[in-house]
């Protein structure tokens, strides 16, 4: 019952890390874009000022 | 461009020098020669302070600039944290590193990370129009035309941004979503479930129910819930879900007060409070969190098929934490219920390799529904689950993937009425040892939480199954039969505390209640 049971672990898992590094590439793209589309935008503030 | 404008503005602030050096040289040409100014005798002007305007500018122009800083300042942190979330900061195997990756996504929810990123783009918008209020305000006071056309893009500017927000909340399928819509749409949604249990919370105490109808005494029933809901009962609602929030928050710090505690007094004194069994319980719950997360987010068949297989050893397993399981239950819920089509009040599944996912699905859910249902009887959960089932499955059930006494179980275990409870047909159920080692285990806890439920003792549904297999030669496993014992005990009375049993105590102390339960009926009748 407990050999199965690692199997059926060490399997999932395997799984689990191809689902999972999708899901976080996905994820770490969206935020990072935001978040330099933030800094670009404050960074454009800056630059305006200079110009005035 | 906003500091080169407060530079601007800043000079209002304090008194103009050229002013004064000329007033100074007026008042001289005037002492040299009386008759340049005429009658006039010019006198030295006196600095009553910055107009109020400027200072009005000013304070709005300070608080757009710091607010912009301020998101920039949080952007940066932001990139920090997320590169944190991406590194791997565990040395180990692939479950060790999947799980600790888990833990940091549950604490992304549990911590509200994406709400916090997505406030940054609104903090930089706010700084943006407090800028457009702060160049209108100023160049009012200079010139009114000028002002009127920075002012009316201002304005178009904050009502078309009014108007997609408005629209973003109506609509899912706008494409014009912002973070405030969002914010707008779970604002109602969490006031509509609030009144939802606050109405709950009314129907329950039937006293009040009863007082208040004959107090409105004409007024129609649903009328005289909706006016006491709305007074007396929403504000209430709403001072518990605060008080709950607030006791939530605190028991949270206090078990992070404890459990530095315990860190420091491992660290000075070099024990380790953490023992093996605490570790191998941790890693279940991990294990269950991941499983819910997979099963959540992965959409192909073979993948969640593999995830139930090792769900469905995870549950059979003796010393599990019945809490836990409350997990994976909507989640089994939502895959099995996702198997199925409903036309004519029928609900067949859907294709042949869904019939698979709806069986295994099936006995995950009843696993994980019996086990929280005997240890939290009064779970959230449970009743969630029971109004989606009402919803989701009419009267008929056209079982071809899983077989009919687990789909009869469920619907048992789900069903509101006593009336609506079905007949399960034992005699023509011959499964496998692998199906049947889970299936009485749930039964065996469902019927714990049976017993209780509408009126004493073991529905008859449940009592056939041990009557079916314990009659049966040769015996089913063991673990079936002290399962049947288990039901049979419930049924006679027995407070059964399957929780505190081990896995090879539980035979001898069942067959002990058992004993003495009967001997006790002998001695009776």
């Amino acid at each position: 019952m407990r050999s199965t049971q690692k199997d059926f672990r060490a399997e999932f898992y395997e799984h689990y890390r191809k689902e999972a590094d999708e899901y976080d590439k996905e994820f770490m793209k969206r935020y990072d874009e935001d978040l330099n589309t933030t800094l670009i935008f404050v960074r454009l503030q800056g630059d305006a000022a200079d110009t005035c | 461009m906003t500091s080169a404008f407060i530079i601007q503005v800043h000079s209002q602030l304090q008194p103009d020098p050229n002013e004064e050096t000329a007033a100074l040289l007026r008042v001289l040409i005037h002492k040299i020669d009386n008759t340049t100014f005429g009658g006039d005798v010019p006198a030295l002007p006196q600095w009553t302070g910055p107009p109020r305007t400027a200072i009005q500018v000013q304070c709005i122009l300070y608080a757009s600039l710091a607010t912009s800083l301020l998101s920039a300042f949080l952007a940066m942190l932001g990139k920090q944290w997320l590169n944190r979330y991406a590194s791997i900061d565990i040395r180990g195997s692939t479950i060790e590193r999947s799980q600790n990756r888990q833990r940091k996504l549950d604490g992304i929810v549990a911590w509200y990370f994406d709400h916090v990123l997505e406030s940054l783009p609104m903090m930089l918008q706010g700084a943006l129009l407090l800028l457009g209020c702060a160049l209108s305000r100023y160049l009012w006071d200079i010139d009114t035309t000028i002002a009127s056309v920075v002012l009316g893009v201002t304005s178009l500017g904050a009502l078309f941004y009014i108007f997609i927000v408005v629209a973003g909340a109506t609509s899912d399928s706008c494409p014009y979503q912002t973070p405030g819509a969002n914010i707008i749409r779970h604002v109602i949604h969490h006031v509509s479930g609030l009144r939802r249990s606050a109405y709950a919370l009314f129907v329950e105490h039937s006293e009040l129910h009863s007082m208040s109808v004959d107090f409105w005494g004409d007024i129609a029933k649903g009328t005289a819930n909706a006016i006491v809901i709305t007074t007396i009962l929403y504000p209430l609602a709403l001072l518990i879900t605060f008080t709950i929030d607030v006791f939530h928050l605190g028991r949270a710090t206090f078990w992070i007060l404890v459990a530095f505690t315990r860190r420091v007094r491992s660290w000075l004194f070099g024990k380790t409070p953490v023992t093996n069994q605490v570790f191998d319980n941790q890693a279940t719950k991990l294990d269950f969190h991941c499983i819910s997360w997979m099963l959540r987010t992965s959409l192909d068949k073979t993948i969640n098929l593999l995830t139930f297989n090792f769900l469905k050893t995870i549950l059979t397993l003796p010393d599990l934490n019945s809490s836990t399981s409350s997990l994976v239950v909507v989640d089994c819920f939502n895959i099995f219920s996702n198997c199925f089509v409903t036309s004519n009040g029928v609900a067949t599944t859907v294709t042949r390799s869904s019939e698979q996912l709806a069986g295994i699905s099936a006995m995950c859910f009843l696993c994980a529904f019996s086990r929280l249902s005997s240890a939290e009887p009064t779970s959230t959960v449970i009743s969630d689950v029971r109004q989606r089932y009402k919803r989701v499955f009419p009267s008929r059930v056209n079982s071809e993937g899983p077989p009919r006494p687990i789909i009869s179980a469920i619907h048992n275990l789900l069903c509101t009425g006593w009336s609506e409870r079905r007949r399960v047909e034992w005699s023509c159920y011959n499964p496998s040892n692998d199906e049947l080692v889970p299936f009485s285990r749930a039964l065996a806890q469902a019927a714990q939480f049976e017993c209780h439920r509408d009126e004493p003792g073991v529905p008859d549904w449940l009592v056939g199954f041990p009557l079916r297999f314990l009659s049966q030669d040769p015996l089913p496993p063991t673990s079936v039969v002290i399962d049947c014992l288990m039901i049979v005990a419930t049924n006679l009375g027995c407070n059964v505390a399957d929780n505190d049993v081990t896995s090879d105590e539980r035979c001898a102390y069942t067959s002990a209640i058992i004993v003495s339960r009967l001997t006790l009926c002998q001695r009776a009748a």
